[in-house]
């Protein structure tokens, strides 16, 4: 019988090593710390083991994506062009996250909406408008009457901005 | 009693007190279809003007608030796949699928009524059942809660179509994460990495934001339209479709309203569970659904919003007869009530009937009004999904990242978000279910320290009296039953074949 490794075992593979870490480190804990680690640590790496064997094995059936209670992953997004679409949109998130870091929550999030709005060559009406109004409401709802305290920005706090 | 109930009504419907109940519902449905703006913030708020407002006034504005927020949860969970709150995460599962096929409108509709009967069911259940169910909920020790616990998770990971290993497994993943920051009874920091933001533990709402919208989100930017490219149809008859649904469900509205009823009158199990449970039951209980539910179909939506409704009242039950807050926004409001002279407990029962009264005519009211409202604004909602992505992708992104950092004040919350958007992402793309891995992190504390103290008060011996084995076989039940169903179904499919 020969084994076939594909690439969704990997996520396998890591949910088996971060539950062999939780068993592994609250070994040292007190008794009453590690009870409940271990009792769902070694559940979860039997169950986990037992799924790592069935997705090495050849399926005795043909196999579905369905997840049965969640939304299933589509066709467009497995493709070459959907991974690369996916990237990007990830590129953007964590941009996202650094900018929000370097010049702060009322600074970033307009930025952001523009940027976005350019690279898809919106029309001009909605390139200006929607990062104006963006900004105002992270500023107004958010700052002003929510009381947000954000973090005012590393490169705003360098220059002596805020 | 009669008396009481007219005083409570007339008490709510003074000028002044319905004015602030209605300033009560427009402050909780704008702030709570912000993801992460839930009602305790929006009670937080509130809560110094209720020093200058006497008792029916008080109870107007800072029971409304929290009586209506679960209806404009759905609104973002629906059309974006946004979790405007903790209880609106499984209206997602069938809402924003609903949304996707250009039928938001009929979603949204059939989510607002679903929440008034609900909310109305919830609030007669109240009535009717404080005198009945204090001997019911003191039966259940620190061993069944245990139980229970387990119960909720095996159902929803059992229920995760042809891989109920993997649901179960995504469960234990929740659990894993649960446990994270400091161990309550110890006071050990586990698993925290010296990171001084893990100390308190991973925050319900960056990490629903992070499993849920970002994956939709790349999803719409892939896609590369709008979230429908559907026609939207007629959204006038969308609409009364929604309303005919919920009448039409009558029974899977008024099972799941009594599903959200008893999670809430168990302290602590909160919101985030009720509509689980709901969704859950619903799945095994309705005709085709294992089939239909994650694809749109529009029960899966009625039985979360009436359950999440009707939890309401189930939840006031113990924060009033016994004076247990049945959840942490019950806590405040709890605070609340202590503010303007109130004392939950016995006296509610007795002396204080009336205002009981009035907090259940509130709820009525307040949800019905909600609804009402809602209902006036579903086309304006439903036209929202036929936005541009370029439109849509920054904003739902902004909101994503002020909701992640409105729940705890913590830009390390916002990285969460990301890193779960990541996870997330992959457990799609590997067919893992993301729910159960959900409900594991909001049960799991609940589940550890029911667990501790059953193994403390009676050892491993806990495991063996009659409540915990009553609801171990439910449990048996709930994990084998859907498989027995698969394999028949399996089996009817070759003899047709044959």
């Amino acid at each position: 019988m020969s084994l076939r490794f594909q690439p969704r075992s990997f996520l396998t593979l890591c949910f088996i090593a971060l539950f062999a870490y939780i068993v592994v480190a609250s070994a040292d804990m007190p008794l009453q710390a590690k009870l409940y680690p271990w009792t769902i640590g070694i559940i979860a790496l039997i169950l986990l083991l037992y799924q790592l064997v069935r997705e090495l094995l050849p399926p005795s059936e043909p196999e579905t994506d369905e997840t049965g209670v969640d939304i299933d992953f589509t066709e467009e997004e497995s493709s070459k062009e959907g991974k690369r679409r996916a990237l990007e949109l990830f590129a953007w998130m964590y941009g996202f996250a650094l900018l929000l870091w370097l010049i702060g929550f009322f600074t970033a999030v307009p930025v952001m909406v523009l940027a976005y709005m350019l690279r898809h060559k919106e029309t001009l009406i909605m390139t200006i408008s929607l990062p104006f109004g963006a900004g105002l409401a992270t500023w107004y709802i958010f700052g002003h009457l929510l009381h947000l305290p954000f973090p005012p920005g590393l490169l705003l706090e360098w220059a002596g901005l805020v | 009693m009669i008396d009481a109930a007219i005083d409570g009504l007339l008490g709510i419907l003074q000028w002044k007190a319905f004015l602030l109940m209605m300033v009560g519902i427009v402050i909780s449905s704008t702030l709570v279809a912000m993801p992460g703006i839930g009602s305790k913030t929006a009670i937080a708020l509130l809560l110094p003007v209720a020093f200058v407002l006497n008792k029916f006034e008080a109870i107007c504005l800072i029971m409304s608030v929290w009586a209506v927020s679960n209806t404009a949860n759905s609104i973002t969970s629906i059309l974006f796949s946004v979790p405007g709150g903790g209880g609106s995460q499984a209206t997602i599962m069938d809402g924003y699928p609903m949304a996707k096929k250009g039928e938001a409108a009929r979603a949204l509709a059939a989510a607002f009524t679903s929440s008034a009967i609900g909310g109305i069911i919830g609030a007669i259940v109240l009535l009717i059942a404080i005198p009945v169910l204090r001997p019911l909920v003191l039966l259940l020790g620190p061993p069944e809660f245990f139980m229970l616990v387990m119960v909720g998770i095996a159902m929803v990971g059992a229920l995760s179509g042809k891989a109920p290993v993997k649901g179960i497994i995504a469960g234990g993943i929740g659990l894993i994460i649960s446990m994270v920051g400091v161990h309550v009874i110890t006071g050990l920091h586990r698993f925290t990495f010296d990171q001084i933001f893990l100390i308190d533990g991973f925050k319900l709402i960056p990490v629903t934001i992070g499993l849920f919208a970002i994956p939709e989100l790349i999803y719409m930017g892939v896609k590369g339209t709008g979230i429908s490219d559907l026609p939207l149809g007629d959204l006038g008859k969308g609409r009364k479709q929604g309303i005919k649904d919920a009448f039409t469900h009558r029974w899977l509205v008024f099972r799941s309203s009594l599903i959200g009823v008893w999670v809430g009158i168990i302290p602590g199990l909160g919101s985030a569970v009720a509509d689980w449970f709901a969704y859950g039951s619903a799945k095994q209980t309705c005709p085709g659904a294992r089939e239909t539910f994650g694809k749109g179909d529009v029960r899966g939506v009625i039985a979360v919003d009436s359950a999440t409704n009707a939890k309401e009242g189930g939840s006031l039950i113990p924060t009033l007869a016994f004076g247990i807050p049945g959840s942490s926004t019950l806590a405040l409001i709890f605070g609340g009530l202590i503010i303007v002279g109130i004392t939950p407990g016995r006296d509610m029962l007795t002396k204080d009937l009336h205002l009981t009264f009035s907090m259940i005519w509130l709820l009525i009211i307040g949800t019905i009004i909600t609804s009402i409202l809602c209902l006036a604004f579903t086309r304006q909602l439903a036209m929202a999904t036929k936005l541009r992505p370029s439109l849509m992708i920054p904003i739902i992104l902004a909101m994503a990242v002020i909701g992640s950092f409105a729940a705890a004040s913590r830009f390390e919350d916002v990285l969460i978000m990301l890193a779960f958007g990541t996870i997330g992402y992959f457990m799609r793309a590997a067919g893992w279910p993301r729910p159960p891995l959900l409900l594991g992190l909001v049960l799991g504390p609940i589940a550890e320290r029911h667990m501790w103290t059953s193994v403390q008060l009676h050892g491993a011996e806990f495991l063996w009296r009659p409540g915990v084995l009553v609801i171990f076989a439910i449990l048996v039940v709930c994990v084998s039953y859907p498989m027995w169903q698969d394999r028949n179904s399996k089996l009817r499919a070759r003899e047709t074949e044959a």
